[in-house]
């Protein structure tokens, strides 16, 4: 009359199975519980969103700056594609995990997460890709009535619209991965929001968001080009706007592989670091 | 023993005012590192903000009339409201919200003074005035760049305009918070007005008439920015400074008139 | 001033959104928020005179909280009457809020980083208090409740009950007329709890100040509030002391015994109701009438020994009250 208990599966073939099975269960599980979540946090998506409408009003400054003639390779029209394009891009890659990291490291309701038997950053991330259909939802009218108000767009070759997908995960993964790094600050320190101040700042003037990193004095701007910020914003807008070909394509798909190797393997040992240190001190 | 019931008291606000500067002084001096984080880090945020303005008048020469040493002190104005804003307002708001969230907004309402006053001065972030101080270098460097002494009635109307705009900005602050009575996500709003805070870089007239307009009357940045740089070249005329005052004024009994809407309200949080 | 808190008809109704869970729900909630009515106090009246310490018990969600915060000018009646000290409490007059004061167990008004110090300093200058009557006062306060030390480091580092004295300290320093608590000895322990207790009624004593006490613990209330107020459901049920509560619902004393053989059911039936018969332990609800006989022939059976004779406990009082209550709504 033995019952076969979970743990008599073992490690076999079938036991696997089960494992990967459960863990599908949970994951649906929390997807649909995030969504809610999600939903009933209309508010705060709103105002998320107002507040990344820092493109927008870019799109405004720069036009109204490029009616005597471009700046750059930039006329008044390519501004209006690109800061559209970067408004829509930034909706889909934003991240809020670093403050809910900080306040629930300094809360304490970070032992309740590392009590549940899904790992605290994959609910994190599932929650943020919730939260996706809402944001997008929220946002592409707008964008749409931006495009139709400012005359269309120019969209990117074949070629380049294929891969903005892969740039856009890449895009998104590299952003949650920062946040977490500097949300796991806080298992240190109690000045890690000042020190992501400082990152966005610099992630607004670096990246693309306040102005394309390609208006920038040549010899600074391939530097610029480099960085993270324009491998989380930049590129994939460029790709998607059309004003990355060929060569530079593949390079630009690289760089943001290669940051993201670097910031997720940080991020993993901050985070196993940190949270040795949590348990430590105690909530 | 009815003390004053009618007329604000001004010597007892005075007081409770440096009263509570200085518990967030003492408070601050506890946490010495905030003179790196708050102070030297803010400093250094308003000046990497710079970039954009500088990448413009590089391609353009000048910006809607705005030389590079213009803009040096459109800059200067923009930090020191920048600073005064994480100072004094953002933290009181913040605290505010805190209070509202925790349901201990209850004891600062049974205090017998000004709930309004109470919760705009609950907490403040000195360092933040370091920033501030970085904004008065970089418009007298900026002045001394163009060779320009601003006469006392320039001098009187930049404090005018940049008071009228600050008093704004608080109405402003005021109506956030009461928004947040009622849903305590709308607490993203103060970063929402810190996100906007940013566009007061950048001259007044570079932006399109509509949004002029908002970013004088409804969030006024420029006012606080713009306006006051211009004072100070001269470039303001007193009739737009009267017109800016009254709004300011306006927006503060609107804001006014909201505060005690939500208070008729409050529903405090159950213990 | 015969009464210092008087209530007429006082009621408070609350507009909750409503919404079930799952996903479909929290869709169509998006587009209409629907929401519902709560009664939270209905047609309250009472009164107190000058330096009654008085208790509100209920059980959770009954309005006590919602009563005290109306009359501490917190929240705004939907309906009815309210003075207090002379002043209706939703003005919220400078004149009135320095007569009163509210000390919530669940939440603190000291300033976290610093010491409780510098909070009463605070309160010194909010409260208009001179610096002598201030020093008089906290040196009395401080001396009371022993907290001379612990005031001058940070709160962060106090432990719970330090931390309630110095809320207490804070609360009384302008000497308000009126103490409103609310479940000031929540999480403390019960040494704690006595010495709370013991500094509340003593400062009512010494100073006349009127206390209105919730809590969930009986004893706070049993030990410290000669006359309370039982609220059920926003209702006022019952107004007056503990004794007379106790001779409405559980007029019967307990007579409890331990002895090596008990007499059989019959027997015990002439003397009284048995709520316990087991091992060499009987328990019997007794009319107080009959108590003395009781005893007289418990004592005598073989073996009798631990004889005690208690009124019923409050928790059962309280039951039986919200379970009449219950069966009255039907």
């Amino acid at each position: 009359m033995a019952e076969r208990s979970d743990m008599s599966r073992g490690a076999g073939p079938e036991g696997q199975a089960f494992a990967r099975g459960h863990l599908a269960r949970v994951i649906g599980a929390l997807w649909r519980l995030s969504l809610a979540e999600a939903v009933a946090y209309r508010v705060s998506m709103l105002m998320w969103m107002l507040t990344t409408t820092f493109p927008l009003v870019s799109l405004a400054l720069w036009a109204g700056l490029a009616e005597g003639g471009p700046i750059g390779d930039y006329a008044r029209a390519d501004f209006v594609g690109y800061f559209v394009a970067a408004f829509l891009v930034r909706q889909v890659t934003a991240s809020w995990v670093v403050w809910e990291l900080e306040s629930q490291i300094r809360s304490g309701d970070l032992s309740t997460l590392l009590m549940r038997p899904v790992h605290p950053l994959l609910h994190h991330g599932m929650q943020n890709l919730a939260a996706l259909p809402v944001r997008v939802g929220l946002a592409a009218p707008i964008g749409v009535v931006v495009l139709v108000l400012a005359g269309g767009i120019e969209l990117g070759g074949a070629g380049a619209l294929l891969v903005a997908p892969a740039a856009l995960v890449l895009a998104w993964l590299i952003t949650f991965n920062v946040q977490v790094c500097i949300g796991c600050l806080a298992f240190w320190l109690t000045a890690s929001s000042s020190l992501f101040e400082v990152w966005i700042g610099l992630y607004l003037v670096l990246s693309g968001a306040a102005l394309p990193t390609s208006l920038y004095p040549p010899g600074l701007a391939e530097v610029v080009r480099v960085l993270p910020f324009h491998a989380a914003l930049g590129f994939p807008v460029e790709l998607i706007i059309g004003r990355v070909h060929g060569p530079e394509i593949a390079r630009g798909l690289a760089l943001q592989a290669l940051w993201l190797v670097g910031f997720s393997a940080l991020s993993r040992a901050l985070w196993r670091r940190g949270v040795r240190v949590y348990g430590a001190v105690g909530a | 023993m009815a003390r004053g019931t009618g007329r604000p008291r001004v010597g007892y606000y005075a007081r409770l005012t440096a009263a509570q500067l200085e518990m967030s002084a003492l408070a601050a001096m506890q946490y010495r590192v905030g003179f790196w984080t708050e102070g030297v880090l803010g400093m250094l945020w308003s000046a990497i903000g710079i970039a954009p303005l500088f990448v413009a008048v590089e391609h353009l020469g000048s910006v809607k009339g705005w030389g590079r040493w213009e803009l040096m002190v459109l800059t200067g104005c923009f930090t020191l409201l920048s600073g005064l804003f994480g100072a004094l307002l953002q933290p009181a708001l913040l605290e505010s919200m805190n209070h509202i969230r925790r349901g201990t907004l209850d004891y600062l309402l049974l205090r017998p003074a000004d709930a309004l006053a109470l919760c705009l001065t609950c907490s403040f972030r000195p360092w933040r005035l370091v920033e501030a101080a970085g904004g008065v270098l970089l418009i007298a460097a900026g002045l001394v760049m163009l060779g320009r002494t601003p006469g006392p009635g320039d001098v009187l109307a930049a404090a005018v305009t940049g008071a009228a705009g600050f008093v704004a900005l608080y109405a402003f602050g005021v109506m956030v918070l009461c928004a947040s009575f009622k849903a305590m996500q709308l607490q993203s709003l103060t970063y929402l007005m810190e996100a906007l805070l940013d566009f007061g870089r950048w001259p007044a007239q570079v932006f399109p008439r509509v949004l002029q307009a908002l970013f004088t009357f409804v969030v006024p940045l420029l006012v606080m920015t713009s306006y006051p740089a211009e004072a100070l070249l001269g470039r303001l005329e007193w009739a737009t400074i009267g017109g800016l005052v009254a709004a300011s004024a306006g927006l503060m009994l609107v804001a006014r008139w909201f505060w005690r809407g939500a208070l008729r309200g409050y529903t405090s949080a159950s213990s | 001033m015969s009464t210092v808190v008087c209530v007429e008809g006082l009621s408070k109704r609350f507009t909750v959104p409503r919404r079930e869970a799952g996903l479909r729900a929290a869709l169509r909630a998006l587009v209409r928020r629907e929401t519902r009515e709560v009664e939270a106090v209905r047609e309250l009246s009472f009164s107190l005179a000058p330096g009654e310490r008085v208790g509100f018990l209920g059980p959770n969600g009954a309005g006590k909280t919602t009563t005290l915060k109306m009359l501490a000018g917190l929240l705004v009646p939907s309906a009815g009457e309210v003075k207090v000290a002379g002043h209706t409490p939703s003005e919220r007059r400078p004149e009135f809020l320095r007569r009163v004061s509210l000390v919530m167990g669940q939440k603190r008004q000291l300033s976290w980083d610093l010491p409780a110090l510098d909070t009463f300093e605070l309160n010194r200058v909010v409260y208009e208090i001179d610096a002598a009557t201030f020093r008089r006062r906290l040196d009395e306060l401080a001396t009371l409740l022993e907290v001379g030390e612990v005031m001058r480091r940070p709160v962060r580092q106090l432990s719970l009950g330090e931390r309630m004295k110095c809320e207490l300290v804070a609360a009384l320093l302008h000497a308000p007329q009126v103490l409103f608590l609310d479940e000031p000895t929540i999480g403390l322990d019960v040494a704690m709890q006595l010495g709370v207790r013991e500094f509340i009624r003593r400062y009512n004593v010494e100073h006349g100040a009127t206390v209105l006490l919730t809590s969930h613990y009986m004893e706070d209330v049993a030990a410290l509030c000669p006359r309370i107020l039982v609220i059920d459901e926003g209702r006022l049920r019952f107004d007056g002391s503990i004794e007379a509560l106790r001779r409405e619902i559980r007029p019967l004393r307990r007579v409890s015994v331990r002895a090596d053989a008990l007499p059989p059911e019959a027997e015990l039936a002439a003397i009284g109701r048995v709520v316990e018969k087991e091992g060499g332990r009987l328990v019997l609800d007794v009319e107080p009438g009959r108590v003395p006989s009781a005893v007289q022939t418990l004592v005598a059976l073989p073996g009798a020994q631990d004889l005690a004779v208690h009124d019923a406990p409050l928790e059962e009082v309280m039951r039986a009250l919200f379970g009449r209550a219950e069966e009255a709504r039907g």
